[in-house]
């Protein structure tokens, strides 16, 4: 009988430590406040804006997907992110001083207009009248100061190295030599003046594409301490997410989703949206699911899903050409990989060609630069066919200087961790063994691929490049004492501080095709790559226009500045 | 059995600090850390390395590891688990915004994997070596042998999509209230897979402890007795039966909470697992301290539970 008793003891304990969780599990997780409505304020549209068409229909919520998880990115953080797309939320809520299009060709946005003076060292930029905070308060030149100022504050960790080297002051203030920041001028308040220590061809375009503009009185208030990471709870708030973009911040929880809402009082015209969602739908394949099922709207389309969404009936399948290739930087420090022969019969010994046909569903081809700008791009440059005859000929003349030895073994690393990469990899792997060349095959997560980059622990490293201008490629003849991407020939670097100061176009572009023949020859990375990238939008959205699906791929030129004409129908 | 318990937890502490060793230091071997984990590959070669090490201080990375070790360990004693370098919030506030999600996950899916675990190995007994008893027996084998993702990725393709009975991922809908239906209706599909494992086992075990318990001497007596069948199997067999499941049970929450990094990825459910990943990528070390503390510190204490239950249950074990 005492034994029964016991059993029943136990069994109640049981029962009582499952009830308790599921009661635990039934309480609802917390849920940040709905803001009250921003008080609405008078904004006539201006010329730019003024043929996009109000609506006062609900146009309906447009969803897209988040990555899961959210890992050192937050998807919400205003502030300047390098150009990545976990900033694409906040390109919608806030505004900059102008948008680029996917020809890189610059469109009035806070700015009306701009001004850049011969020497290319005084940035002139007039701000329109109209533009309001989400919370009513006017945009100004001194909300521009402050958020330039804000970004350069060390204790931010936000350190905008174009900014802080470029700007008259910046390391000064940067430093916190001094408060005062002379590189920046407001003498009206809709007028802001950059001074640039020395001549930079460009800077505008590069250093202020990321720049979103961030209301002064309300980070007035904010200690940097509070917001300097990315997933700091404050981020998370409708009170610090006011911007003056064509949406507003309603909430965010974080791992699961961001919600958006039209702002009325957009100096651009109301949106047609009523809402956007950013939303986590977990891995690729139940973000595939998702776009079947209708639950997610666009989708930038994984390469290895891109076959079976051409299948789908609910969606149509744009293919954007990127900006963007992939690139081996070549360890042209290392013995083995010194001989410049020995590099160009690496890039003889792949067969290119067959890896985008055969991998890639035909999503990409062969290229032979570092500017993956086609626009930039310098005629005539040896294109590399696949030839292993000749690849092996390169070798063997390497050899017989001593300077290729047979035995080496090259470490390739690369850092996509999906399935086609590693059949990419393999493929590479066997057309070098083809010529005789053995290699290490070894993948890096994202994390690890910095550090061995920045040892040097690599012979041949699969990365990718996409940077919006020319002169962004500086970062590669920068530092020639660091083991990482920058070539330290002096000729060429010269080539590139010259391209800085030619303010006149032409004679700039012929500066990059000399750079780029140089680099064509001496490989000390090889150009790989350049592709189109597939996007996924479902049949209910319309206004959703190439410049809109350029951004999914090349969020630094912000096609998101059309999303007032965006809408979603209930059916397809 | 007091002087064994409190034996048993002085053992745990030796252990538990082992195992935070061990978990620092294996953290410590991962290529690159936070500071790497925040810049862009490309975007690296714009930072001097003067301000990558600034940016090292700043997090405290630049301290040798044993001293971070010890510091981690200091704090731990004072009840601080640190803050994370992802958010700069308290690494306690952010697991316990987190814990309840996962909780929910877990005891849902021990609580189906009790119910149909124990329910068909029940019938897999009563009906040995019937069709019934091969078909639960082939199907248990599959469910244990089967990576629970396959089961995921399956049951969002076919519930959520063919069949529209679930939704694909999330813990509720945007702009819905989070009602206790809604929220059940969001777990069921993530429950059910991340207990499907625990079915399998807790059917097999089941099973065969019914055997062993039917063929005793005492359920022949009962019988002889003229007491029905029905009630020889549920107010003799079964009872006795059970015992060695409750140790079973207790052994397999650790695997639930270990499963639940996978099915949270796959189903964007915002609880531990999904936490800890996302913290491994970024290198979130305090983050990663404290989760597998914790989840150490719940095997060890599965382990010693199991031990204690299975020595209340069965008056045989004596622990001296």
């Amino acid at each position: 009988m005492k034994r029964l008793t016991t059993h029943r003891n136990l069994l109640h304990v049981w029962t009582i430590l499952i009830v308790s969780a599921l009661l635990l599990a039934a309480c609802p997780a917390p849920v940040a406040p709905t803001p009250e409505e921003a008080a609405p304020a008078a904004a006539p549209a201006e010329e730019e804006t003024a043929d996009m068409e109000e609506m006062d229909d609900d146009g309906g919520t447009l969803t897209f997907a988040t990555g899961s998880p959210w890992g050192t990115y937050s998807p919400f953080r205003p502030t300047y992110q390098y150009g990545y797309s976990s900033n694409t939320p906040a390109m919608l809520t806030h505004s900059r001083l102008f948008n680029l299009d996917r020809n890189n060709v610059p469109h009035p946005d806070l700015a009306l207009e701009w001004e850049v003076s011969d020497d290319a060292t005084t940035y002139t930029f007039k701000l329109r009248q109209d533009a309001k905070w989400h919370d009513g308060e006017p945009v100004t030149a001194h909300d521009v100061e402050a958020t330039v100022k804000f970004i350069m504050t060390q204790a931010t960790n936000i350190n905008p190295q174009r900014w802080i080297s470029s700007l008259v002051g910046g390391q000064d203030f940067y430093d916190g030599v001094s408060d005062e920041l002379p590189g920046v001028q407001v003498p009206d308040d809709f007028t802001v003046i950059f001074q640039l220590a020395e001549s930079k061809v460009g800077w505008h375009l590069s250093a202020t594409t990321d720049l979103q503009i961030l209301p002064a009185h309300i980070f007035a208030n904010v200690a940097p301490e509070d917001i300097v990471e990315h997933h700091a709870p404050a981020w998370y708030t409708p009170e610090l997410n006011i911007g003056s973009g064509p949406f507003k911040f309603v909430r965010a929880e974080r791992d699961q989703f961001i919600e958006l809402e039209r702002n009325d009082d957009y100096y651009g015209g109301a949106p047609n949206l009523e809402r956007i969602i950013f939303k986590n739908f977990g891995t690729a394949d139940t973000q595939f699911i998702a776009l079947q099922k209708g639950e997610l709207d666009v989708w930038k389309v994984p390469q290895d899903f891109y076959e079976q969404v051409l299948g789908l009936d609910n969606v149509d399948v744009h293919l954007v050409n990127r900006n963007y290739i992939r690139v081996f930087l070549l360890n042209y420090e290392s013995d083995k990989l010194s001989d410049k022969r020995v590099r160009q019969a690496l890039a003889y010994a792949i067969d290119r060609e067959s890896i985008c046909e055969g991998l890639y569903s035909g999503l990409c081809q062969p290229y032979n630069s570092y500017m993956e700008m086609r626009p930039w791009l310098a005629p005539d440059l040896n294109q590399y066919e696949y030839n292993p005859e000749k690849a092996m000929e390169l070798l063997a003349a390497a050899e017989a200087d001593g300077a290729w030895d047979p035995n080496n073994e090259l470490i390739v690393n690369w850092y996509y961790g999906d399935a086609l990469h590693q059949d990419i990899m393999a493929a590479i792997q066997q057309n070098l063994a083809a010529i005789g060349v053995q290699t290490q095959l070894q993948f890096l997560e994202g994390t690890s691929v910095s550090k061995a980059a920045a040892n040097c622990e690599y012979d041949m490293m699969y990365q990718g490049w996409g940077f919006a201008f020319p002169e962004d490629y500086n970062s590669f003849f920068t530092d020639a004492d660091r083991c990482t991407s920058p070539w330290g020939d002096p000729e060429a670097r010269a080539l590139f501080n010259k391209t800085a100061a030619t303010v006149d176009d032409d004679e700039r572009r012929s500066i990059h095709y000399e750079i780029q023949a140089r680099l064509n020859d001496e490989l000390p990375m090889m150009p790989f790559l350049q592709f189109t990238g597939p996007l996924a939008v479902s049949k209910r959205v319309s206004g959703f226009d190439d410049d809109a699906q350029w951004n999914q791929y090349y969020p630094w030129n912000n096609g998101f500045a059309n999303a007032a004409n965006w809408s979603v129908s209930e059916s397809e | 059995m007091r002087t064994y318990i409190l034996r048993r937890l002085a053992v745990s502490v030796p252990i538990l600090l082992g195992l935070t060793v061990v978990t620092f230091f294996f953290t410590e071997l991962m290529p690159g850390d936070f500071v790497d984990g925040l810049m862009p590959t490309t975007a690296i070669a714009n930072f001097s390395p003067e301000q990558l090490e600034s940016m090292r201080e700043n997090y405290g990375l630049n301290r040798p590891p044993h001293v971070r070790y010890l510091i981690w360990m200091r704090e731990l004693a004072k009840g601080n688990m640190g803050r994370s370098l992802a958010s700069g919030a308290p690494v306690r506030d952010e697991i316990l915004a987190r814990l309840p999600a996962t909780l929910q996950l877990t005891a849902s899916s021990l609580l189906f994997g009790i119910i149909f675990g124990v329910g068909l190995g029940i019938v897999s007994a009563v009906k040995q070596y019937s069709w019934i008893d091969q078909f639960l027996t082939l199907l248990g084998f599959f469910w244990i042998s089967t990576p629970g993702f396959v089961f995921a990725i399956g049951g969002i393709f076919l519930f959520s999509l063919k069949l529209d009975l679930f939704p694909t991922s999330g813990i509720i809908n945007y702009g819905e209230e989070a009602t206790l239906l809604i929220r059940i209706h969001h777990m069921i599909l993530p429950a059910v897979v991340l207990g499907l494992g625990s079915v399998a086992s807790f059917m097999r075990y089941a099973r065969s402890s019914l055997l062993d318990v039917i063929r005793q001497d005492y359920i022949t007596v009962a019988r002889a007795k003229g007491l029905a069948e029905k009630a020889i199997l549920m107010g003799h067999a079964l009872r006795n039966a059970l015992i060695p499941l409750i140790t079973i049970i207790s052994l397999d929450i650790p695997f639930l909470i270990g499963g639940t990094v996978i099915i949270e990825h796959i189903f964007a459910w915002p609880g531990m697992g999904t936490y800890s990943l996302a913290s491994i990528f970024a290198r979130d070390y305090p983050v990663i301290m404290a989760v597998n503390f914790m989840v150490a510190l719940v095997v060890l204490m599965s382990n010693l539970l199991a031990d204690i239950t299975y020595a209340f249950a069965d008056p045989r074990i004596r622990y001296e």
